[in-house]
């Protein structure tokens, strides 16, 4: 019997937020790995006892890169519960919003995130100290590589420019609230809007596209390396005022095509720093922070579906459509990715010309002031579910579970672990610092300041302001 | 030999291009060579934060990221651009530690959690132990040349010590009384701010500080005083509602107690800013922020205290009645210390010949508190 190499990669740079990789590798193998989260902030318990009118605005302070999917997912269910409607306008000005940070999201996920994996670089902090290994471009091929890099960071500010003509700044903006889009439509906004889009479809056109199918190219095993566990979610986005929706929801299990239906969600946690719960509907569960857990070794909760562990991401929702997709792997999510990017920049060319100018984007009119409401929303890096319970305008409980969440969740009572965590096992490591198992957790985007959160913990101390 | 005035040249061309490699100009690396430009080493540490500054700071329209990268800075550790991982990116930490001790710039993003010795933010690993964020904060701060804290979070707590702070965030400068923390305020903060101040650190040093430790040019004004909507609010004329094009200042704006030039400078691009897509301002570089400015989009303060709303806002009625009894009574306090009462009772009631001579006040608004600088 060989004996487990432990092997501790902490910081996990080019993510949001703090992620640490517990391997035990036997022979060079990752035999198992625990992906853990060492951040939390505990939105849940804050946003309770706020006014619902807040949500939109509060919620966005989860995340920084995808911060107007928080404001849409918490738009939705404070409407659903105060009976309120959105008019067309307005449907289509928070798709245009979403759809200028998505861009700016896929964009910079794949250059800034993922490619340092895939190329050299410059000679100069951040890219010194260089990770060293497996780079299989020419010096020529690598410069190109370096100038699309910088170039993106200008296309990537232009797709967050596009959100604030519509949402007032990026990030967190100030545009999707409770009700619809606080802007008017004019055709200066739409000009400007539609001159950044034609700069970014350009870039993925004519840069990104051929830069992500160059990289298949020169590392093809990586298109089927990292796989998960064979089931996708999707629970849909990009509303339209018509009733469909770009982008379909529904679930995969094991190949097999179901309808989506958001009573079979539960979570638990049982391996996390949590008092320990049974698997739950996100409307009962009741959860304590406990940092001395003994089985406790991540914030993250472990939300499942019928009991299964999902992947969700672009690759999942690409499976969901039955798009075209060219593997399940780590340069499989990126091209789907790219895909997708590509997809939505199109989209928004027609919703522009389907904006009415001068008409209604806001109605603030509501029904009741108590209720129930559940936002789902694809976010860039898969589904977002908002539970929000309203009683007199006031929220009374609110649950989040994000994308990564799902992905990168922890182990349930039966041992079973998340798709993350699957799909680094089995991963042969030759190169130094992980690189390996690096590329392929990039691939699912994840993003640890949206996973981390909790619903009632215990009371602690009273409003304390430093003045 | 390469003269300020060329290398300025360089550095605007950077700007303009964009492209950083055809600024690794022979001249520029003699100049590096030879110490005559001093690079500002950064090390930006992580804590509770949802890495939104990190984001605006890539929004940055000018300079470009490559000319900040390339001339201005040394960008040695920060999570979200840096290549490398795990050990190897954690080594730049610890030798920028050791060698450039009281030479490189600290920039902190995230707020201080402090609940259970800080153990609910990680932000480090060393022999084998996790270091807190708290405590790697607390040990490079007493190292760095500048602590510079990012985004409301760092600079007061932000948004996570929100009511009722389940992990008892803070600002850096609560954990750091020793020494001196900048505080780049917003949430997130402007990308003009953050490179604004460390430019100024590297060309100047420390710039002014207002008192919330805030750098003067960019926090010094509210955002009322220069607000395009002032026109709206000088003549009465409000919105009922969000959406509207007149002041939001009835439907929860809070311009009036908020430092900053946004209504000046704009956000990305310049194009638009919060109350420019017809929403209120929410406060967000203010100390307090976003408890003292809730709810964002009414006009009565309303903090969300146990027990309810409603109990509190008459706590707040009764406060400001009590201020205002206060006022007044100072005023009548004053008044009669001054002999003012006394001259207008004498002067409504004693008439004719005998009527006496006030004496003329020569500053006015004698009873307010003296400013100590003034004296």
């Amino acid at each position: 019997m060989s004996i487990l190499e432990k092997k501790v990669i902490f910081p996990f740079t080019r993510i949001h937020n703090p992620m640490l990789i517990e391997a035990y590798l036997e022979n060079g193998v990752i035999h198992d790995a625990f992906i853990a989260d060492t951040l939390y902030r505990g939105f849940e318990q804050i946003l309770v006892g706020r006014s619902a009118f807040d949500m939109p605005y509060y919620t966005q302070r989860i995340c920084g890169i995808c911060s107007s999917a928080h404001a849409l997912a918490s738009a939705k269910a404070v409407e659903q519960a105060l009976g309120m409607t959105v008019p067309p306008n307005g449907i289509i000005l928070r798709n245009l919003i979403v759809a200028g940070d998505y861009l700016q999201n896929h964009i910079r996920h794949f250059y800034l995130m993922s490619l340092p994996d895939y190329f050299k670089g410059p000679d100069l902090p951040p890219f010194t100290p260089h990770l060293e290994g497996d780079i299989r471009l020419t010096p020529d091929e690598d410069k190109l590589l370096t100038e699309h890099y910088f170039q993106s960071l200008a296309v990537s500010r232009d797709a967050h420019a596009a959100f604030a003509v519509f949402g007032g700044k990026a990030p967190h903006g100030h545009g999707i609230v409770a009700g619809g889009c606080t802007v008017g439509v004019d055709a200066d906004r739409i000009n400007r809007y539609r001159g950044y889009l034609v700069t970014i479809l350009d870039f993925i056109n004519y840069v990104m596209l051929p830069d992500v199918e160059f990289l298949v190219e020169r590392y093809p095993e990586y298109v089927n390396l990292g796989k998960g566990n064979g089931n996708f979610l999707s629970v849909g986005g990009f509303n339209q005022p018509d009733g469909s929706s770009l982008i379909s929801e529904g679930v995969v299990l094991q190949d097999k095509h179901q309808p989506f239906n958001g009573d079979l969600i539960t979570e638990e946690a049982t391996t996390a720093w949590y008092k320990p719960t049974e698997p739950v509907h996100p409307w009962q569960i009741r959860t304590e922070p406990d940092r001395n857990q003994p089985a406790g070794y991540t914030w993250n909760k472990a939300p499942r579906y019928q009991g299964q562990a999902m992947e969700v991401g672009p690759l999942a929702r690409a499976v969901v459509a039955k798009e075209k997709i060219i593997g399940y792997g780590a340069l499989a999510r990126h091209w789907s990715r790219v895909m997708e990017a590509k997809k939505i920049a199109e989209a928004s060319m027609i919703w522009l010309k389907r904006l009415v100018p001068g008409a209604e984007t806001l109605n603030t009119k509501i029904e009741q002031d108590s209720g129930m409401g559940i936002g789902y929303v694809e976010a860039m890096r898969g589904s977002l579910s908002h539970w929000c319970k309203i009683e007199k305008g006031r929220v009374k409980h609110y649950q989040i579970i994000t994308p990564s969440t799902w992905n990168f969740a922890s182990r349930d009572k039966e041992g079973n672990c998340s798709v993350g965590e699957l799909s680094i096992r089995g991963l042969t490591i030759k190169l130094p610092e992980l690189k390996e198992a690096g590329r392929v957790i990039r691939s699912f985007d994840p993003c640890f300041s949206c996973s981390v959160h909790l619903l009632d913990g215990e009371k602690l101390r009273t409003l304390e302001v430093r003045v | 030999m390469l003269s300020r005035r060329e290398f300025l040249k360089l550095i605007v061309k950077g700007a303009i291009l964009g492209n950083f490699i055809s600024l690794i100009t022979p001249e520029l690396e003699k100049a590096l060579a030879q110490d005559e430009v001093k690079k500002l080493p950064i090390l930006m540490v992580e804590t509770g934060t949802c890495t939104g500054d990190s984001i605006s700071l890539d929004d940055i329209w000018t300079p470009t990221l490559s000319d900040i990268f390339t001339n201005l800075t040394e960008w040695r550790y920060d999570w979200t651009m840096m290549q490398a991982q795990g050990d190897l990116a954690y080594k730049v930490l610890l030798e920028t530690e050791e060698k450039d001790i009281q030479d490189f710039v600290l920039l902190v993003q995230g707020s201080m959690l402090r609940r259970d010795n800080g153990r609910y933010n990680y932000a480090g690993y060393e022999n084998g132990q996790l270091v807190t964020g708290l405590d790697l904060v607390r040990r490079l701060g007493l190292k760095a040349k500048y602590v510079v804290a990012i985004g409301n979070c760092a600079a007061y707590g932000g948004p996570v010590s929100g009511f009722p702070n389940p992990t008892q965030a803070t600002g850096v400068q609560n954990i750091l009384p020793e020494r001196r923390v900048i505080n780049v305020s917003g949430c997130p903060a402007h990308p003009d701010w953050i490179v604004g101040t460390l430019l100024h650190l590297a060309f100047y040093g420390e710039p002014e500080l207002e008192k919330f430790g805030r750098p003067k040019m960019f926090y010094g004004e509210t955002i009322h005083n220069n607000c395009p909507r002032r026109r709206y609010y000088d003549q009465g004329i409000f919105a009922t509602d969000i959406g509207q094009k007149e002041c939001l200042y009835r439907v929860g704006c809070k311009g009036p107690v908020t430092y900053a030039d946004c209504p000046l400078r704009r956000w990305n691009d310049r194009y638009n800013w919060p109350i420019g897509c017809n929403t209120p301002c929410i406060g967000c570089t203010e100390p307090g922020y976003p408890d003292l400015m809730e709810p964002f989009t009414s006009h009565f303060p309303d903090i969300p205290f146990p027990g309810g709303s409603r109990a509190a806002t008459d706590r707040i009625g009764k406060g400001v009645l009590g201020l205002a009894t206060l006022g007044i009574g100072t005023y009548f306090l004053t008044s009669y210390y001054k002999g003012r009462i006394h001259r207008t009772l004498l002067k409504s009631t004693v008439k004719g010949k005998k009527k006496i001579k006030l004496k003329k006040a020569t500053v006015y608004h004698q009873y307010r508190p003296k400013d100590p600088q003034e004296e």
